[in-house]
């Protein structure tokens, strides 16, 4: 469960980023997180992981992300849009991740790999922008954590690691599993989000499942809904 | 003008894609149906969208589960489908296509011939 109250964040304080974030997202679902350039769904993925500190109160499996416990970081994996990149293969990058998650699975992070056809021997810093994506989504799936942020995952795939990368989050999502993903690419992903969050400047719009979305809005067209939701605050 | 959107619910598209299988014959009655997570990475979608699916298709009895085994398809599968499926045709696609012919001027005899080479194309 994801739980925020007037969850305030600003990299300067006189100018907020997130406003007034209220959340109520129950597990066992993959989340949406929509909004247009510049709403802070970024940030808000960032401050969920504990990677930076908001204010307000919220929770992330019943835990403060801010206290940065050893429980709460092994539950939660984040995937920025671009990560910092190593000098080193995604073998080596295993190797000092694996000890971090208690839950990490070799079996996922192998099938991962094989299935994205990542060059496994060669250093992440020497991959194509595609490949290093792909290793480094490998790694985080394999980290196999109960929350799993990701921030634009498909950002510069090809369409065949697209669906690659559709069939192994649709492997692991579970009823215990809470994976959020922000994106623009809605095409690429509307399949896998049963729940919708949508972000505007001032906090959240709308925030449910897209069974409920379609008996109030008449469509569970994810476009289609983002567009009624954002025009109706203009 | 308000634009209507067509497409249809995803849930609803698997629905239908599992129907067409069972119209085309690829599955028959007391076949098993693969598993939610088998149909989930296939379709690549949520399992949760496609819980959705089965809980219709058990709803309307073209598919019964057994506990602990998985999901079944009923004896009568086909013709429900038949039947809903040709209501369709009939009372959604077939009107939408005479409209658009009416519009380009097309008799049904001008589409005839065309039709029936389509078909014995797909045969």
């Amino acid at each position: 469960m994801i739980k925020a109250t007037n969850l305030n964040y600003g990299y300067i304080k006189v100018q907020p980023v997130l406003k007034k974030i209220c959340l109520d997202m129950p597990e066992g679902h993959i989340y949406g997180l929509l909004g247009r350039n510049g709403v802070g769904k970024s940030t808000l993925l960032k401050v969920l992981s504990g990677a930076l500190l908001g204010e307000g109160e919220y929770s992330v499996g019943g835990r403060d992300p801010r206290n940065r416990e050893c429980e709460f970081q092994q539950s939660v994996r984040l995937v920025p849009e671009n990560e910092a990149l190593h000098n080193i293969t995604i073998e080596e990058l295993a190797n000092v991740t694996r000890p971090l998650y208690p839950t990490f699975s070799d079996e996922i992070l192998l099938r991962a790999l094989a299935d994205f056809k990542v060059p496994v021997g060669q250093k992440i810093t020497n991959m194509s922008l595609g490949q290093q994506k792909k290793a480094l989504i490998s790694l985080s799936l394999a980290c196999n954590t109960p929350y799993i942020f990701m921030d634009e995952p498909t950002n510069g795939m090809d369409i065949p690691s697209k669906s690659i990368f559709r069939k192994l989050v649709a492997s692991m999502a579970d009823e215990n599993r809470t994976i959020v993903i922000s994106t623009h690419q809605v095409d690429d992903l509307e399949g896998l989000m049963d729940y919708v969050t949508i972000m505007e400047n001032d906090g959240i719009l709308l925030s449910d499942s897209l069974e409920n979305i379609g008996e109030q809005y008449g469509t569970e067209d994810i476009k289609e809904v983002f567009c009624q939701v954002v025009k109706n605050i203009e | 003008m308000e634009f209507q959107t067509n497409a249809q619910p995803i849930f609803m598209q698997i629905y239908d894609l599992l129907c067409d299988r069972v119209l085309r014959g690829e599955i028959k009655p007391d076949d098993q149906l693969p598993s939610v997570r088998e149909l989930a990475v296939e379709l690549e979608v949520n399992p949760n969208t496609v819980m959705r699916t089965i809980e219709r298709l058990l709803q309307q009895e073209i598919i019964y589960s057994k506990r602990g085994k998985g999901n079944f398809l009923t004896d009568k599968a086909y013709d429900i489908i038949l039947d809903v499926r040709v209501r369709r045709l009939m009372e959604q696609k077939l009107p939408a296509l005479a409209e658009e012919l009416q519009l380009l001027h097309f008799s049904p005899t001008d589409v005839k011939k065309r039709l029936e080479e389509l078909m014995v194309e797909k045969k």
